[in-house]
């Protein structure tokens, strides 16, 4: 079980003017700024959830990791987990997590892969038929038989992250903290490492935190996600229910039988509706496609757009999360009210 | 049982990093002939000095080779074993120290014992010829008590130099970038390798009490060269003593306020 109450966290960088005159000033005049990295935030995981922790560029995500994972003490609150402070009690705690840093290996970067793993196993006083059981298992599911008798360094980057995952599930931790588990990865191994994410959740009931900047990650793996925005939580929640977050919205879209007449149909709709209400028009050639709010339904758009003899046909579909999630990064956070 | 698994996985390490080391025969030879060549240049000074003067600081020739050859020992247990904190400040810059904090094991020696390299043992082969070389011109008894103070001392004088080297590699969790503090040591550790006696008064009073490197070579080798046991060589095992345990507590500070570089 994983806990966080009022955790906060800021870093502190030190401005110095350039040149020596400003190296030599600021051994005397410390001019700092602060950077609030994580204000505030509570949540709570149970054992056996799989929870996708997303947000744009610098929001914070990985602060959050490293806080839950020990490396950061957290300014303000409290961090509890399996029982323990990750922090304070870092050698007991780090026993039972599985991390994944995507930018960087926690393997042996000269040794072959399965030195490093046969070390891993001794480090986690892990039984030898288990070990095997696992490492039968990863092979089935990543077929990393072939690559493990390389060092690290000769790696690729999809074979060396395949490696990395499969070392940190490999003591069976209770918790595995993922940073971008996929980045810069292709297709087929990005759908394998979700496979292999996917089958210990399911099998070993690990609870797995991750991060990630690609949807379909997070439509392949996530049930409940956390949206962090500028260090607080602006969303905790099912998925499926993310649109919420921009006023529960669903898309109309249009086929016209004549592509002059479009200009006519958007600025009729403009003018009957605020802009909280249709959220956007999307035009292309013969086809409109119309988002709108929760604060109209759309019987009254359709009513107010049926009248118009110019239509052919039109279709009527559920919000999109990648919609929706492009909408949150670009900070056009919707009616909270 | 701590320690069991410690000596496990580290003799695992050891056979492993040997293993893949040697793969890359020219590499090992190449630099191993490097390293030779090194201290023989360092070598045929000393032999040059002595074809003009009978004492050096008062210290005569196979004495003073003898205090050459302790100090390439300790300096190449040091290389062979711990030399991978040198390039620690790598990770202080990059961020990626974070690594070794993840593991339920001692972040130093996750951290020390993470490469392990074979090329050191030609030096250290060339330090025990030398000691043997030495030793003999100097009718040194070696009493089985002796070579029992012998292998005390270089430990104690390879101890030290490694807790000076992680104390300053430890300036990195406060400095963010501790690559001219560590390379300061490593360059300052030649000052152990000669006869202290031919410093200023200054030198010495830095190199016995603040950046103790006259306890590298200079002072445990007195134990053997001296008639009479010294009261300084004796002082090399509470001086390896008192810095391992202030590299402890100053690098478990240090991880205590350690702030990784972003992202
Ligand atoms: N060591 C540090 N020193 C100063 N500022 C930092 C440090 N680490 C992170 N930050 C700042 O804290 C904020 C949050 O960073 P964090 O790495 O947690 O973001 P993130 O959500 O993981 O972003 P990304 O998606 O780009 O990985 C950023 O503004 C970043 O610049
Ligand atoms: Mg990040």
């Amino acid at each position: 079980m994983i806990q966080l109450e009022n955790v906060s966290k800021s870093f502190f960088i030190v401005k110095k003017a350039p040149g020596l005159g400003g190296s030599v000033k600021s051994l005397f005049v410390r001019n700092k700024e602060t950077v609030e990295a994580v204000k505030k935030i509570d949540f709570t995981i149970a054992d056996g959830e799989i929870v996708g922790l997303l947000g744009p560029n610098g929001a914070g995500k990985s602060t959050t990791i490293k806080m839950m994972t020990g490396i950061l003490r957290c300014d303000h609150g409290r961090i509890n987990i399996n029982g323990r402070d990750p922090f304070r009690e870092r050698m007991k705690y780090t026993k039972d997590i599985g991390v994944v840093f995507g930018q960087r290996t926690q393997l042996w970067w000269e040794l072959p892969v399965i030195e490093s793993f046969d070390i891993i196993r001794k480090i986690y006083d892990v039984e030898m038929a288990e070990y095997n059981e696992r490492l039968k298992l990863f092979d089935e599911m990543l077929g990393i038989n072939q690559i493990i008798h390389k060092p690290v360094r000769n790696l690729s980057l999809g074979q060396r992250m395949l490696c990395d995952i499969a070392g940190a599930f490999l003591h069976n931790p209770r918790i595995a903290f993922l940073d971008e588990p996929t980045i810069g990865l292709d297709l087929n191994i990005k759908s394998k490492i979700r496979e292999l994410i996917l089958a210990m959740n399911k099998k070993f009931k690990t609870t797995i935190i991750l991060t990630t900047h690609d949807i379909s990650d997070i439509k392949a793996l996530c049930e409940r996600i956390i949206v962090i925005d500028k260090g607080s939580i602006i969303y905790d929640g099912n998925l499926s229910e993310i649109s919420d977050l921009v006023g529960q919205n669903q898309e109309v879209g249009i086929y016209l039988e004549n592509i002059e007449n479009n200009q006519l149909l958007i600025s009729a709709v403009q003018s009957e509706f605020a802009p909280d209400e249709v959220l956007d028009i999307d035009v292309r050639e013969d086809y409109l496609n119309i988002r709108i709010s929760n604060k109209i339904t759309v019987s009254q758009l359709m009513g107010h757009i049926l009248r118009n003899e110019n239509i052919k046909d039109f279709t009527i579909s559920e919000p999109d999360v990648e919609y929706v999630i492009r909408k949150v990064y670009a900070g056009e956070l919707g009616n909270e009210d | 049982m701590a320690i069991k698994r410690y000596a496990s996985i580290y003799l695992k390490l050891l056979n492993v990093n040997i293993k893949s080391k040697l793969e890359f025969a020219a590499d090992f030879w190449i630099s191993s002939i490097g390293l030779i060549l090194t201290n023989l240049t360092s070598l045929f000074t000393l032999y040059f000095i002595f074809q003009h003067i009978p004492m050096l600081g008062g210290v005569s020739y196979y004495d003073t080779i003898f205090i050459f050859s302790f100090f390439t020992i300790s300096t190449s247990l040091h290389q062979i074993f711990f030399d991978n904190i040198w390039s620690i400040w790598i990770h202080f810059i990059e961020g990626s120290f974070i690594k070794y904090c993840l593991r339920p094991i001692d972040s130093m020696f996750y951290y020390l014992t993470e490469s392990i390299d074979p090329k050191g043992f030609s030096q250290l082969i060339l330090g025990i010829a030398l000691m043997a070389y030495s030793g003999a011109n100097l009718n040194l008894n070696w009493s089985f008590i002796n070579i029992i103070f012998l292998v005390v001392l270089l430990l104690c004088a390879t101890s030290i130099y490694t807790s000076l080297m992680t104390i300053a590699a430890a300036l990195g969790f406060w400095i963010t970038d501790p690559f001219e503090v560590i390379s300061l040591v490593n360059r300052s550790k030649d000052f152990g390798k000669y006869p202290i006696t031919i410093f200023n008064n200054a030198t010495k009073f830095i190199i016995t009490f603040v950046l103790p490197l006259g306890f590298v070579g200079f002072y445990p080798s007195t134990f053997f060269v001296k008639d009479t046991i010294n009261f300084m060589s004796l002082m090399t095992v509470p001086v390896a003593l008192i810095l391992f345990f202030a590299q402890r507590l100053i690098w478990k500070a240090g991880l205590n306020r350690y702030i990784p570089a972003g992202s």
